[in-house]
Formats: structure tokens, sequence, C-alpha cells
């Protein structure tokens, strides 16, 4: 589990977040919604060990963050930050082996790459291995990047020294993607979350976010608003409040539940 | 560009370096203001193996070619070397590809400690204390601009980019300093230092700066993988499992160690820390494993090649080796960066 | 194979001159020079340029350098002479036969140390006589930006205390840069300047134009004077006629028509 408790953060003077607690089990898709300035990104970050909570603690699978080593770390969670530019002009195959840095082969052994091939089939890249990766499309790179935390935490090809319960943290990986691919991440998200990795991913897309979700958190003014399933986590009134919507809400037994915003 | 280089095709193209090097060394040694025939040469080193057996070799001939040539081809390959992997690894850690061993003040630093010693009169310590002021200068601005970037956190690199910049317009108002109050005669030699030349390189000096060098220079190339990790930026490095601080302390150590070995004896070389990674990764694509030992098998060749025609062009007088680098590296510096700007 | 222009006069004064395979760029009188192969300014001597003129005997000024290129050219083979810095009449006379000593014309070398100093001392006579005490800034010149004073333990400060007249400089050591103010503070009545510096400021003009200068009773009576470089600088075998024409100089006290 990533566990974060009871966790505050300021910035410049101002509380970003007060008293927000959540949790990713493996196997669960945990989605973090909210307006902008809800203080998502924030919260991401201390869950990413970016940002040291002011208040309150953050563990993985019972440990504190900051016991655990950078290479320990970074075999128990892969993560996809809103932004990632590639400063030299690698080949889109060597950015996604970097995934496989903090493993024993170090990039270079052939499962390395087996991993390496799988991420990149997962996100629909495989044609562009050999390129460079500057030269990709923002929505590809965002691809590469995801294939690369996929690599980071790929169960066939995990050394003894990874730990059972891996995860996956994106902040709003969706965005530049168009519908096809937003689509595909997420019900690779949630297929990845059947084989065992806990997904936590930032997301903007209520309706979206409803479906492929198994719990949501919604954020409002640096505080939790409601944490739970879809279905009552997202209600008009919540939409209302929250993100200043007016929303029918309707639950469909084969489509799950799915949002009409009213004009 | 050919980032899609296959290992097979990377290897051959190095060992075609490594064979251009020796090339050029062959060069090196049997060229030069006094002519000597290649056979010459070979027996003056055959003799300097076997010193019992006596050889029918004209002395000054034989003194030229083990005293004078040798030195100055070893120090060349050094500091070509170490200046190829240490721009390497900067541009790397700074993810800049404008950065140089220069950006960390070492230049400038050596440059003070040798303006120190020159004007403080200039003989102490005999061959080696001129060299020894400058490699303490170089070291010094190094661990001044790291101590001042300290405690800037994820920020360090930014931080130390601007007190590398602090320390060189300090170090620089320093020199300048000296050479205000310097005598005609103190000024011409530290501009004539200045310039960066090869012409000092003597087997004791060698014997400080090479071990130095060379270790500093192996040591860097087992910065590829830390180095690709940090293309991605030093908060996904970190997230890759890299230990982003002492990663980069490290690298910046040991390239100052380095670098301020070889300046000691050399002064200023341009552009060589510069021109060099960048030509290595349009040749070989930006894999850092790949890039940090071209470019110090490039930096070899560049000031091997360039210092066989600061001893030749103006013979019997010679140019400083720095003007050569620095003429043939800032047009071509230019060129490349035109190319650099135009889409792909 | 000579580094050092004083030494090269030496040699050629004392007939050796036919001898001489090389030398370094400070070397520009006699003429002769010109016709030989330079290697180079002698503090930045090559070891290897020297060594391919294959000369067997390197006559080193106290300027010549690096170091390490005279211990590389002594390696070689090469007899390395060097000689120190002459400030005075009789380390002037004492390079005289130390040169000769050391190309082998010690003969030619004592008739030639007699000779100077019976000239230095007939020249020092005369000037005893007529000296004016005049107060005497020598400045070093390489263009406008790069204007030196020559104080105390000079060879300048030398020629102006030889020659009669009163440094102007003394309280400052060595060459070193001057300030307009401390130039009006050292009060000079007249102005030493190698020919070469006077040059690079453009002439008298240029000179007497100079911040500080221009404000100096010598500036005012517009009074220089200007002698080659070797010639006033490098206590050779021309110091007697270096001595006259400076202490003539000095005292004409007129401008300079150049």
């Amino acid at each position: 589990m990533i566990v974060a408790r009871g966790v505050w953060a300021r910035a410049s003077g101002r509380w970003i977040l007060r008293d927000v607690s959540c949790a990713v089990a493996p196997g669960e898709v945990l989605g973090v919604l909210g307006p902008n300035a809800a203080g998502k990104s924030t919260l991401f970050s201390l869950l990413t060990s970016e940002l040291t909570p002011d208040s309150g603690d953050v563990t993985l699978n019972g440990t504190p963050l900051r016991a655990h080593s950078p290479r320990a770390l970074a075999r128990a969670r892969g993560v996809v930050r809103q932004r990632s530019d590639v400063a030299f002009d690698l080949r889109v195959l060597d950015v996604v082996l970097l995934g496989r840095f903090c493993h024993a082969g170090r990039g270079d052994t052939r499962a390395d790459v087996d991993a390496a091939r799988r991420a990149l089939a997962d996100v629909d890249l495989s044609d562009l291995a050999e390129r460079s990766y500057t030269h990709l499309s923002g929505g590809e790179q965002r691809r590469a990047q995801i294939a690369r935390a996929l690599a980071q935490v790929d169960a066939d090809s995990a050394d003894p020294a990874s730990p059972p319960h891996r995860y996956l943290l994106l902040d709003e990986p969706l965005a530049n993607l168009d519908m096809c691919h937003q689509l595909d991440i997420l019900s690779l998200l949630r297929r990845k979350a059947r084989e065992g990795l806990g997904v936590v991913v930032v997301l903007h897309e209520l309706g979206l976010a409803a479906r492929a979700c198994d719990r949501l958190l919604v954020l409002h003014e640096g505080r939790a608003a409601r944490e739970g399933p879809p279905a009552d986590v997202l209600t008009p009134r919540l939409l209302q409040d929250v993100f200043r919507l007016r929303a029918r809400v309707r639950r469909d037994a084969s489509e799950g539940l799915s949002i009409d915003l009213l004009w | 560009m050919t980032p899609a280089l296959t290992s097979r095709r990377f290897s051959a193209s190095l060992a075609g370096f490594a064979l251009a090097l020796s090339t050029a060394a062959v060069i090196a040694l049997t060229t030069g203001a006094l002519r000597v025939p290649a056979g010459d040469v070979l027996a003056a080193l055959g003799s300097a193996l076997r010193p019992t057996v006596p050889v029918a070799v004209d002395p000054a001939s034989a003194h030229v070619v083990l005293f004078v040539r040798a030195p100055r081809l070893a120090m060349a390959i050094i500091t070509g070397c170490i200046l190829g992997a240490s721009g390497a690894g900067l541009q790397g850690v700074f993810r800049n590809p404008l950065a140089d061993p220069g950006l960390l003040g070492i230049s400038s630093g050596a440059s003070l400690g040798a303006a120190l010693h020159i004007v403080a009169g200039g003989h102490a310590l005999g061959g080696v204390g001129l060299p020894l002021a400058a490699f303490a200068g170089g070291l010094g601005a190094a661990a001044l601009a790291g101590a001042f970037s300290a405690g800037a956190g994820a920020r360090a690199t930014g931080a130390l980019v601007l007190a590398g910049v602090g320390v060189n317009a300090a170090a620089g108002a320093g020199v300048g300093m000296l050479a205000h109050v310097a005598t005609d005669t103190q000024l011409r030699d530290l501009s004539f230092w200045l310039l960066g030349s090869l012409g000092g390189a003597t087997w004791p000096r060698l014997a400080v700066a090479a071990p130095v060098a060379v270790t500093s220079t192996l040591a860097l190339l087992r910065f590829g993988r830390p180095l690709n990790a940090l293309a991605l930026g030093e908060a996904d490095a970190g997230h890759l499992g890299l230990e982003v601080r002492t990663t980069r302390a490290l690298l910046l150590a040991v390239a100052a160690l380095g670098v301020s070995a070889t300046v000691a004896v050399t002064g200023p070389l341009g552009f060589v820390g510069l021109v060099v990674p960048h030509t290595a990764r349009m040749l070989f694509g930006a894999d850092a494993r790949r890039v940090l030992p071209a470019a110090a098998l490039l930096g070899a060749l560049l000031l091997v090649l360039a210092d066989i025609a600061a001893r030749t062009v103006a013979a019997p007088a010679e140019i400083p080796t720095g003007i050569v680098t620095a003429a043939v590296g800032a047009p071509f510096f230019l060129v490349l960066l035109r190319a650099q700007r135009r889409p792909a | 194979m000579i580094a050092g222009g004083p030494i090269g006069e030496i040699v050629f004064a004392l007939g050796a001159g036919d001898r001489v395979v090389g030398a370094d760029t400070s070397c520009t009188f006699p003429e002769a020079f010109e016709k030989l192969p330079r290697v180079g300014y002698q503090r930045k001597l090559s070891a290897e340029g020297v060594l391919s003129l294959r000369p067997s005997l390197l006559l080193a000024g106290h300027e010549s350098g690096p170091p390490e290129a005279l211990a590389q050219i002594e390696g070689a083979g090469v007899v390395v002479a060097r000689f120190a810095e002459a400030l005075s009449v009789a380390a002037a006379v004492a390079s005289v036969r130390e040169v000769g000593a050391a190309v082998g014309r010690a003969a030619e070398a004592t008739a030639l140390a007699r000779g100077m100093e019976r000239e230095i001392t007939s020249a020092r006579e005369e000037i005893a006589r007529s000296s004016s005490r005049a107060r005497a800034l020598f400045l070093y010149a390489r263009g406008p930006g790069t204007v030196l004073a020559g104080g105390a333990g000079t060879a300048a400060a030398a020629m102006i205390d030889l020659a009669g007249a009163v440094n102007a400089a003394a309280d400052i050591e060595g060459f070193r840069p001057i300030t307009a103010e401390s130039v009006i503070a050292a009060r000079p009545e007249v102005i030493v300047i190698p020919e070469r510096g006077l040059q690079s400021l453009g002439g008298a003009p240029g000179l007497f134009a100079l911040p500080g200068i221009a404000a100096t009773s010598a500036a005012a009576s517009r009074r220089v004077v200007s002698l080659d470089d070797q010639l006033l600088l490098g206590f050779g075998p021309r110091l007697a006629t270096a001595l006259r024409a400076l202490a003539e100089g000095i005292r004409a006290a007129s401008p300079v028509a150049r």
C-alpha cells in the first residue's frame, strides 16, 4: 500500500494541502480529481517524495518514503510526471530502457530489453522504438514516458530484490493525447491494476475517471472533499459544490457511471 | 543525425578513431622544426626502452624526440581525453550542450593561481611551482562554486551555473588586477600562459599531472548511464533510482580534479571541452555511454593535431596551442550552432 | 644562437656575427640580424625550434625562457650560457668579457671592454661638467592604454642617473603603470621614452596629450628625449654613445622634431 496520513503542505506561507489522507492498494486504480489549484499536483509530489509534508506522513509498503533508498523506491514505483523533457537526442527505446536503471541488469540485459519492448507495445509505440525521442509529438512523448514507468515496474522481469507490491503514479497522463489513446491508456492502467499494480492517477476528465477508477479522491481547496467508489463520490451535489458544474449523473448496469453536463 | 548506431558499428568507429589517434601520434613524433628521420625516431624510442644498448643516433635528435616531442604528445593525449570527457560529463549534468569545464571557474581559477605565481616572483618550487599554483587555483575555484551552490537543493544545478559565473568574474578581476600591477615581463609571461600551450610539458610535470588526469578520465567514463538518466531531468532521474545529488557532486569533483591537473600545465585550451562532446554526439547519438569515450578519443586526436600545427606552422618559432584550438574550434562551433537551429 | 638583444650586439661587436645561426625577435641591432632565422620571442623559446637550427651554443640573456625550454635545449647537448641583466657600467663591461669568453673571443672582448671603459669615462666627465640635474621621467609605452613608468632598479633609472639627471619616478619600484595624478606629482621636466614607445603613442603630440603628462612642465616646454630602445636600455657596447645622446637630449631641452 501507499498511504498518506493526515498530510499538510505549505508553499510560500499558504496551506496548499490540509489534513489529506488517502491510500492505494495493489490491484486498484485511485483517481485524484479536483478543480485547478485544489492541491492535486502537491499531493502527487508528496506521494512521489518530490516534496515532504509539513505534517503527517507517507508510507510505501509500510515504511516511510524517506526510509527507502532511491533505488529501492524506483523498484517499487514508476512515476510519470506532468512534464518530462529529454535534454539530449536519445532513442525512444533508450528512454524506455532507463526505466530499468534501478534493476540488476541496469538496462543492459535481454530481460531489460524485453521489458522495454513489452512496455512500448502496451502504449502502441513499438514502431517508433528506434526513433529519436525529441522528434516525437507531445502525445507520443507522453506515451513513451508511460512506457518507461511501466518497464520500471514490469512484473515479468522483476529481479528478486524488487518488492512484491509495486505502483504506478501518473500526473495527468491523458494531457495531449487524442481520445483514442486516452481510452487506450486508461484501459491499460486498468489491466495493469488487475495484474497487481497499484495505480494513482491525477485526472481532469470526470467521465473517464468515473469509468476507469476503482476509487476517487476529490480535492477541493486543499482538503479532501470526498473519497470512495465513483458512484458515491460523483454526485450532482458534489459536482455543483466543487466543480461548479450542473450535471446529471446516470448509472448504467453495463457501462457504469456517466455524467451529462447541463448547459 | 544517426542516433541508432549499432554497438558493432560504434565499436568499429571507436577503433577507427583510435587508429587515427595512433597515426597522429606517429606524425607528432616524427615531425617538427628539427628534421629527424623516422628511423632515428624509432632508434631513439628504442634506446629509451633499453638504455644500456648504445645507439648511433645524433644526441640532439634523440633528446628532441624523447624529451620534447614525447612528453608533449603524452600531455596532448591526456589533456584531450580529460577535456573531452569532462565536457561531455558537465554538459550531461547541466543538461546543456553549451556547458564546458570553464563553466565551473576551473580555467579562470587556474589562471588566477598562475598569475599570482608569476607576479609574486615566479620561481618558487622550480618547474612545478607554476602548475601547482594553477592547480590549486582551478580546484579552489571549482570548490568555491560548489560551496556557493550547496544548499540550493533541487535547484543546485542552476545555482552552480550562476556561482560559476560569479567565480569566473571574480577570478577574472583578480587576473586583471595582477596584470595591472605586473611588470612588463611578468605581463608577457602571464599573457603567454593565458593563451595556453603544450610547450610546458615535461616528464616531471607529467608525472604529477598524468595520474590525476588519467584516473579522472577513467572515472568519468563510468558515468554513462547516470548521465542518460539525468537527461530526463533531475526529478525523473531521481524516480529512476539515481542518487542525483551524490552523482552530480561526484562527477563535478572528478571533472574539476582532472581538468585542473592538466590546465595547470597547459594553461587554458579553449573550445576543446565544448566542441568535442558536441561532435561526438553528432557522430554517435546522444547516449552518454558512447559520447563519453568518443569525446575522450576525439579530444585527444584534436589536441595532438592542433599541437602538430602549433609546433610546425611558424617554425622555428611556435604559436601557442590554445590559439590553434580556438582558431579551429570557434568557427566549427558556430557552424554547429547553425546546423542545430535548422529543423531536423 | 642568441636570445637577448644586447648579447647579440656584443657578439657582432666582437666580430663573431658570422657564426650566429639564429636569434630571437628582440635582436634588432646590427641590421645583419634581419637575415637570420627567428626563433620567436626570447621569453617563449621553443626548444625544438632552437634545436632545429643546430646551434652548439645558446647565449641566453636574463629574460630568456621558459626555464623548461632552456633545460630541454641544454639536455640536447647545447651549451647554454646565461647572462645576468647589466644595470651598471661595470656590469656592462663585464658582460662583454663574459660573452667574449663564451664565444672564444676573449682578446677582442678585452679590447672592446677597454675601449668602452675609456669612452664611458670621458662621456661621464663631459656630463659631470654640464649636468642639468633635470627631473626626467622614463615612460615605457605600448599604446596610450599601456604606459609604465621606469622606477628604481630599472635600466631606465640607471641610465637617467648616469646621464646626470634625476629620476622623477624614483619612489616606485620597477616598471609600473602610472596614473595621471602620479605623473603630475612626479613633476617631470623632461620625458625620456624609447622610440618604439613614442611611435605607439602617435609621436610627441600623442605623448603630450596623455592625461597627466599634459599638465607637466615637460609638456609645457615640450621636452622629450627619444632614443632607440636597445641603445637606451641595452647597456651594450654603445653605452657611451647612449649616455652622450641621452645627456645631450636632456640638456638641449628642445622639442623633438620627429
